[in-house]
């Protein structure tokens, strides 16, 4: 049984969390409905990224490619398989994603630190300059070249049934938008049970001290490459759910411009508390969106943020806000074992 | 049930162990004692993996384990408490307990094994029961003692049949290191055979059944630790 403090915290947070979430389609503009998507499916790849860059303490600059693998493999198979569902689209793209995160991860796992991170910028510009200079279309034929030739490397999808349903224009995004909550729940969940889990220890116990890790008998590299993995499958899932959303899949999401701003958005909202990416990733769409209003380019915003990340949240979001006494005393009661 | 031969082992570009030799048989203390540099902590490195061998041999429980990953070795029964107690700062005490719990688990010795995880973890209170009040401390706010205790705790935790200890005793009070010492007896007690680096010679014939001294990576003596405080060459070397 929890005191009462546990289930007023809980209450306090989770009830006006829900209401919102349920009612976001009718609260917000079809425009602002769209920003509020990308924010919780860029929130997915950046608790994705997490896993191997807070958790296991490897910087990955190539994690774009698995975000644009989750889309691209879903637009080929529409066009080529001509597949009309969405539930086949979405696993299909989070299992290439999975597949080549474990292949390229094999390989980046063998190195660390800054070795590590070069080798995951390698392969991601490597695997974006097969989109960029259409290797990947070459290998679906003649079709393929031509798609390529027609969209410079970016790729059409239309609106998928969901469930079997086919939905009208207007009514497609109300609808996709409780899937990618759906599959926003369902990611957080799994990766906070993967988080505390004694694997999830193991893979902090790594990040803190490669050597103590082995001695009590960790197979640190196996481990370093399951996670590398599993970061592959969220980024992929986030990456599947992007491409219905925007229904145009581009090379851009490959570039490793992409896989840094994952990055940056991930150390602003804090590498170290399981809820700092998500903050980060809605601060970052936030601060995007405020941006291109005022008309400043995404760059400087981009530098901004860096020297903000810097100078005054050196913790990360999450890690700041948790010195407010009232925020860090509610954490910590919603943090108390569930059930 | 240990037998190391032969072994030379380099840090870099040094030479550090000149073929070393040493065994530690079932449910028996081992001291391994030496003044600082001697080449004790290189030794137990080499044992638990953590250092490659130039030449020599390692054989643990009958099977040449010589060329075997150090996580491999802790899967086979070897535990570890390092010099630093190697003790994770940001994990609580039960997190570090629970990833070797749930790797002792998870490492089929389990059936090999007499005890699990978590029976192995019981066993560990029982020598320390001061570590259970102790479990949602971070592993930064431990004491050096309470550090060394954890360190232990969760080297028993694997279901080891070895234990490595390096230094268990440094820097604690004299009571304390009366109290480890009934620790140490209580765990061979329990079946679990203990190879220790100290470099206090009367704390390591308090508790040896053997002793080693060892110098500038040399094995100088070897035998009844009372032999070794009347000898005068080993008290030499250990004095420096
Ligand atoms: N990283 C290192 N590189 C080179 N030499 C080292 C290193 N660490 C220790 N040594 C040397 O190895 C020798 C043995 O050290 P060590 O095994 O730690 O001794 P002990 O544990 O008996 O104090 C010492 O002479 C020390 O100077
Ligand atoms: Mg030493």
């Amino acid at each position: 049984m929890h005191d009462a403090r546990v289930v007023a915290a809980r209450i306090l947070v989770l009830v006006p969390a829900g209401a919102w979430v349920l009612l976001a389609p009718a609260a917000l503009s079809p425009y602002l409905l769209i920003i509020w998507c990308y924010a919780l499916i860029f929130s997915i790849a950046c608790l994705g990224l997490n896993l191997v860059f807070g958790t296991t303490g490897l910087l990955s600059l190539g994690h774009a490619a698995y975000f644009g693998a989750g889309a691209y493999a879903g637009a080929f198979l529409y066009r080529f398989a001509d597949i009309h569902s969405f539930e086949v689209y979405f696993l299909v793209g989070i299992l290439t994603s999975t597949l080549l995160a474990a292949g390229i991860g094999f390989l980046c796992v063998r190195a660390t630190k800054i070795h590590f991170a070069i080798l995951t910028l390698a392969f991601g510009q490597i695997f974006h300059s097969l989109f960029i200079d259409g290797a990947i279309f070459r290998l679906f034929g003649p079709l393929g070249w031509a798609l390529y030739l027609v969209g410079e490397g970016s790729m059409y999808i239309p609106r998928l049934t969901i469930l079997g349903i086919e939905f009208e224009p207007e009514e497609f995004i109300p609808a996709f938008y409780y899937v990618i909550v759906f599959a926003f729940c369902a990611s957080v969940f799994l990766l906070w049970r993967i988080n505390h889990s004694p694997f999830g220890k193991a893979l902090r116990a790594i990040r803190d001290n490669q050597t103590r890790a082995v001695y009590i008998g960790i197979p640190v590299r196996q481990y370093r490459w399951y996670a590398f993995t599993i970061s592959g499958v969220f980024l992929g899932l986030a990456g599947a759910l992007y491409g219905q959303l925007d229904r145009q899949i581009t090379p851009e999401q490959l570039d490793w411009l992409f896989s840094a701003e994952l990055v940056l958005a991930t150390v602003l909202g804090g590498t170290r508390d399981f809820i700092g990416p998500v903050l980060g990733a809605f601060v970052f769409i936030g601060l995007d969106e405020i941006a291109g209003r005022w008309a400043i380019g995404h760059n400087i915003m981009m530098g901004l943020l860096l020297m903000l990340v810097v100078f005054v949240f050196p913790r990360g979001l999450a890690g700041t806000l948790d010195l407010v006494p009232g925020i860090r005393k509610v954490g910590l009661l919603m943090k108390r074992k569930w059930l | 049930m240990l037998e190391v031969t032969q072994i030379n082992t380099f840090r870099g570009p040094a030479h550090i162990l000149h073929g070393l030799t040493l065994s530690v048989n079932e449910q028996e203390v081992v001291c391994l004692v030496g003044r600082n540099g001697a080449g004790k902590t290189t030794t137990i490195d080499s044992i638990m993996g953590l250092l490659p061998l130039r030449s020599g041999q390692i054989v643990f429980h009958g099977e040449n384990i010589t060329g075997l990953a150090a996580h491999m070795r802790a899967r086979r029964g070897m535990g570890y408490a390092p010099e630093d107690c190697g003790i994770f700062p940001e994990l609580t005490v039960e997190e570090n307990l629970m990833i070797s719990r749930w790797l002792a688990n998870a490492s089929g010795r389990v059936k090999e094994a007499a005890f699990t995880g978590s029976d192995a973890q019981e066993r560990a209170f029982s020598v320390f029961p001061e570590v259970r009040t102790l479990t949602h401390r971070e592993g930064l706010h431990l004491s050096g003692g309470q550090k060394k205790m954890v360190a232990i705790a969760r080297a028993m935790t694997l279901s080891p049949s070895l234990l490595l200890l390096d230094e268990a005793f440094e820097g604690l009070a004299p009571a304390v290191v009366t109290r480890f010492i009934d620790a140490v007896i209580k765990i061979k007690e329990m079946g679990i055979s203990i190879l220790m680096a100290e470099s206090n010679l009367a704390n390591a014939s308090r508790i040896a059944d053997r002793l080693y001294a060892i110098d500038r990576g040399e094995i100088i003596f070897h035998g009844d630790p009372k032999e070794a405080l009347k000898n005068e060459e080993v008290m030499k070397a250990l004095r420096g």
